[in-house]
């Protein structure tokens, strides 16, 4: 078994790990890989305190499973509310109508967390594109290539699909945004489509544009309801529309983005590192002075 | 409720639970991230067996889809750093000390 | 009692087993997988345990929340993994430095030495 065979070459060389930090680059026999694709357990407790943990929350999980299931049964408030109110918002789709119209609120906020996720995201990788091929440099792959060619357009067409059905159907914005993505992931992953960056407007504007699309709906209501995101009678369903439009293209790009902005994890010598061993560019440009020296860090 | 429902939704249930189970207490990186995916994936069925097809959509797509390629991707990372086989070649930005990072006082992001 | 509560008991399951491998497993990435999977449980439960009006069709309130919370949970998974892969590259070990109570990867300062060299 390959885990025999790793294991001691882990167990020879895991004195030399210790023993300098200037590793060779090329391949890393030690305990750190042994560490980092598979877990060794060896740093998870001990066993018998993990057991004791493990059956008392069985035995709440028991519990708990016992309450749901025996729990009382209630009157269905809720989809009675839906069901009645669901012809005035506009669609169909009673899911559709409470996320985008009895809910529409907590969907806006979700579009904003997608934001600051992506802001999370952008703040973690100093730059460094770890899947920066040069578009052009594919697989050269035939089989991939046909999947792909098979794949996208159908995935593309479906997601349009979807948006627009999701006020009848089961569908929506969120569900053709993923699809979307889902594509999108698989053209970046193969190398046809250069990864998008955060540098361009273009990918900036669209991560933007749902969530200003949302708000401009929400405010530009107003002079006629006079509340924040209460559609006019008969405006509901373009409203929603168009918000979902808007919505499936922001939400793919965030996630393509989301895929493509993994930090970058260095190799030993990597430059990365030396150059800014405290990942910290907000403190650099708060102070450049901060005196970065061939990896030293004197602040 | 006719038995083969019963049947039907217990597999699921069944499946559901043994793949969380192997999911988390599997030593391998990559096993996990496999079974994730399928469970994603069984998640889906059981979203659509609860009676909530968009979720069955949204599930297949994002919590089996996308998600299960942000794993990958983070695993790739590791590989990477580990220097398996089965990793990238480490990509040709990376050996230019000026590739990625900007000045200082540009705040390490280009604009 | 409709088949459904086999649902609401994986929910159970599942929300259980996630807690457990969220504080059992120290390496980063099973404790995102953890999460993921405690969410999962939540979003069965949270599905398959409400009373309906049409017992074919779930409650359209919850599915809306488990839609959100399905795109929250994908974009989170997407911050978390890259602060692990952060904590890896700073470290060297996928776990954090409270629980790295064994003899494995390189020492914490690695980073910010290696320039010495």
């Amino acid at each position: 078994m390959s885990d025999g065979s790793r294991d001691n070459r882990a167990r020879s060389a895991s004195d030399d790990a210790h023993a300098e930090l200037d590793l060779p680059p090329d391949r890393l026999d030690s305990l750190e890989a042994d560490s980092l694709l598979r877990d060794p357990g060896a740093y998870d407790g001990p066993p018998w305190l993990r057991g004791l943990f493990g059956w008392t929350l069985a035995a709440c999980g028991a519990g708990l499973a016992w309450l749901l299931a025996t729990s009382p049964e209630r009157d269905p408030i809720l989809p009675e509310l839906v069901e009645r109110n669901r012809s005035i918002s506009g669609v169909s789709n009673p899911v559709t109508a409470v996320l985008l119209n009895f809910r529409s609120w907590d969907t806006l906020l979700e579009v904003a967390v997608l934001l600051t996720a992506m802001t999370a995201v952008w703040s973690m990788d100093r730059g460094a594109r770890a899947l920066a091929r040069e578009s052009g440099e594919q697989f050269d792959d035939p089989v991939l290539h046909g999947l792909v060619r098979l794949v996208v357009p159908l995935a593309g067409l479906v997601a349009v699909y979807l948006a627009w059905v999701g006020s009848q159907a089961p569908g929506g914005a969120f569900q053709a945004g993923a699809l979307l993505a889902g594509a999108g992931v698989l053209l970046v992953a193969t190398g046809l489509l250069r990864p998008p960056t955060a540098e361009t407007r273009v990918v900036r504007g669209a991560i933007a544009a749902g969530l200003f699309a949302f708000v401009a709906v929400g405010f530009g209501v107003m002079p006629w309801t006079g509340v924040f995101l209460q559609y006019p009678s008969g405006w509901a369903y373009p409203l929603i529309l168009g918000v979902e439009a808007v919505l499936t293209v922001s939400i793919a790009v965030v996630l393509v983005e989301l895929f493509v902005d993994v930090p970058a994890v260095p190799d030993h010598d990597s430059t990365l590192d030396r150059l800014d061993p405290t990942g910290d560019p907000l403190g650099r440009l708060l102070n450049p002075d901060g005196g970065l020296v061939e990896g030293k860090e004197e602040t | 409720m006719s038995w083969g429902d019963w049947a039907l939704d217990g597999a699921i249930a069944l499946l559901l639970t043994g793949l969380a189970i192997r999911l988390l207490t599997t030593r391998e990186v990559f096993e996990a991230i496999v079974l994730f995916v399928s469970l994603g994936l069984s998640l889906s069925l059981a979203w659509v067996r609860v009676g909530a097809p968009d979720l069955a959509l949204a599930e297949a797509a994002l919590g089996a889809g996308v998600t299960g390629a942000l794993f990958l991707n983070a695993y790739g990372q590791l590989t990477r750093r580990v220097g398996e086989p089965g990793g990238d070649e480490p990509e040709p930005g990376m050996d230019d000390p000026d590739a990625g990072v900007s000045e200082p006082d540009e705040g390490g992001h280009s604009e | 009692m409709t088949s459904l509560v086999c649902y609401v008991l994986a929910g159970a399951a599942l929300f259980v087993t996630g807690f457990w491998g969220a504080v059992a497993r120290s390496h980063l990435f099973w404790k995102v997988l953890a999460v993921n999977v405690m969410s999962g449980g939540i979003f069965l439960i949270l599905l398959a345990a409400p009373p309906r009006i049409d017992p074919s069709r779930a409650d359209p309130v919850p599915q809306a929340m488990v839609l959100t919370g399905i795109v929250v949970a994908a974009a989170a998974t997407a911050v978390a993994l890259g602060m692990a892969l952060r904590v890896v590259a700073r470290t060297g070990v996928p776990r954090l430095e409270e629980e790295d109570r064994g003899a494995g990867g390189l020492p914490a300062t690695a980073a910010p030495d290696e320039g010495a060299g």
